[in-house]
């Protein structure tokens, strides 16, 4: 996987075209990667879903978080910064999210050293859907 | 008497009203305040997917500690697949 960083937006930006051009291919992105701001990405197509967990955060974590669309789910950006990112999305991982991210998936993407968190549908998790008395 | 243990799925929760609230504080409305102020900044700048409207956001928030990261991420769109497994 190739990934460069640079604290240059421009020169993020060419580096891109630049690898498109050399490679004749527009699979090369630019994105936003912090150390300090949690991003959540999510692919479940689930609005309802979205806004309840980021009602939650806002309330726990006391902060703005925003929305946002893409393709294939949301993406959801806590509005504050946080001193360990890792220590964060593994009690969030504990948490609020353990029926949403899967457990090798998280592994993985924090021994790669990823400051994003993955969510995607777990095929394994229960799903409460009635209470019958 | 044992006492019935309560249960509620949606913990502190209620989307009716809450929901309304954050719905309603829509991207547009209340981000104008610093597009106003920070739309120079950006002037001839590439526009690409929502790079642009998140920078706008951490910086409204004064979030300003981030890095541009330029990655590969391949794409094989379902037509392709099938042209390629039709040849």
């Amino acid at each position: 996987m190739v990934r460069q960083y640079t604290n240059d937006r421009d020169e993020a930006f060419i580096t891109m075209y630049k690898l498109r051009y050399k490679y004749d291919t527009s699979d090369f992105h630019v994105g936003i990667s912090s150390s300090n701001i949690p991003m959540i990405d999510i692919d479940i197509n689930d609005m309802y879903l979205v806004f309840k967990l980021a009602y939650k955060l806002s309330r726990k974590y006391n902060c703005d978080v925003g929305i946002f669309k893409t393709e294939k789910g949301y993406h959801l950006v806590l509005l504050r910064k946080v001193n360990n990112l890792r220590k964060f999305y593994y009690e969030l991982y504990k948490t609020e999210l353990r029926n949403y991210v899967d457990n090798m998936q998280f592994r993985v993407g924090m021994s790669w050293g990823e400051n994003t968190l993955r969510i995607s549908k777990k095929s394994k998790a229960p799903k409460l859907i009635a209470i019958v008395r | 008497m044992t006492k019935r243990r309560k249960y509620s799925p949606t913990i502190d929760f209620e989307p009716e009203e809450d929901e309304k609230k954050i719905i309603d504080l829509s991207l547009d409305k209340w981000l104008s305040e610093a597009l106003e102020t920070k739309e120079k900044q950006y002037d001839g700048a590439i526009v690409v997917d929502e790079i642009t409207d998140l920078e706008r956001l951490l910086s409204y928030y004064g979030l300003n500690d981030y890095k541009y990261v330029v990655y590969y991420s391949p794409s094989i769109k379902l037509m392709e697949l099938l042209k390629w497994l039709v040849w």
